[in-house]
């Protein structure tokens, strides 16, 4: 559990919440690599450490989607490991994995249009630092206070015009992962 | 959204399993679990003591 977290917005019950839903580890995978990282997000989903199960998701949907295109490639060509179309897959960016995965039909076009706000909305920007503009085109209620008369006013405020709001809202979203 | 990466990941999982399944029958070339374990005994009768074997490739299904 992170303290600050916890401190901002507490939720004594998340982590046995998140623990009594269920959450397997992957069984009988192919891929070890894919299952080890897996794994590591799950503990950390699974103790409340949000930050590191979000970044370890981006990494693991990036492994396992070109994981599956490999596969498929793998499994049309009798079974041959090349590892030349494997450095080709392998060095895909993520939006190319994901147009490839749909135009070899391991994912549907549902699933494709999910993988890309998935890589828009999460995967491009957490792990760079960046806030996404889903946070800052968000307006919120406020209490502004005037501390040399005291005054104090309810109003809305855009949260692309206020740092210390995208920070805490992006708290709020990470216990949302 | 972890659990939309753990959804994918075993959606996908899930498929490489189904179409290796699919495609076992038709590839004779396979080496079976069964082959890979009379090797694997061979070399642990040769003084193998390893823990961990790793393959270039995915037995097919026994």
């Amino acid at each position: 559990m992170n303290p600050i977290l916890e401190q901002l917005y507490p939720d004594k019950t998340v982590v046995a919440r998140r623990r009594q839903a269920g959450f397997p580890p992957l069984s009988g995978t192919l891929d070890a690599f894919t299952a080890y990282v897996h794994d590591d997000m799950r503990a950390c989903y699974l103790n409340g450490c949000d930050p590191a199960a979000i970044v370890t998701a981006c990494v693991l949907i990036d492994f396992a989607l070109k994981d599956a295109i490999h596969f498929d490639a793998f499994v049309k060509a009798e079974q041959k490991f090349n590892a030349k179309q494997w450095d080709q897959i392998d060095g895909f960016d993520f939006s190319t994995s994901i147009n490839s995965a749909r135009a070899r039909g391991v994912v549907n076009k549902d699933e494709c249009k999910q993988l890309h706000w998935l890589r828009k909305e999460v995967r491009n920007v957490y792990p760079h630092g960046q806030t996404p503009d889903w946070i800052k085109n968000k307006s919120e209620d406020i209490w502004e206070g005037n501390l040399d008369t005291g005054d104090v006013q309810r109003r809305t405020v855009s949260v692309r015009d206020n740092i210390v709001l995208q920070r805490q809202i992006r708290i709020v979203a990470d216990r949302n992962v | 959204m972890v659990l939309l990466v753990d959804k994918f990941v075993r959606v996908l999982h899930e498929r490489s399993m189904k179409a290796l399944a699919n495609a076992a029958p038709t590839s004779r070339s396979k080496p079976t679990m069964a082959q890979v374990q009379g090797v694997l005994k061979n070399m642990k009768k040769q003084g193998f003591e390893g823990d961990l074997l790793v393959t270039n490739d995915y037995p097919a299904v026994p």
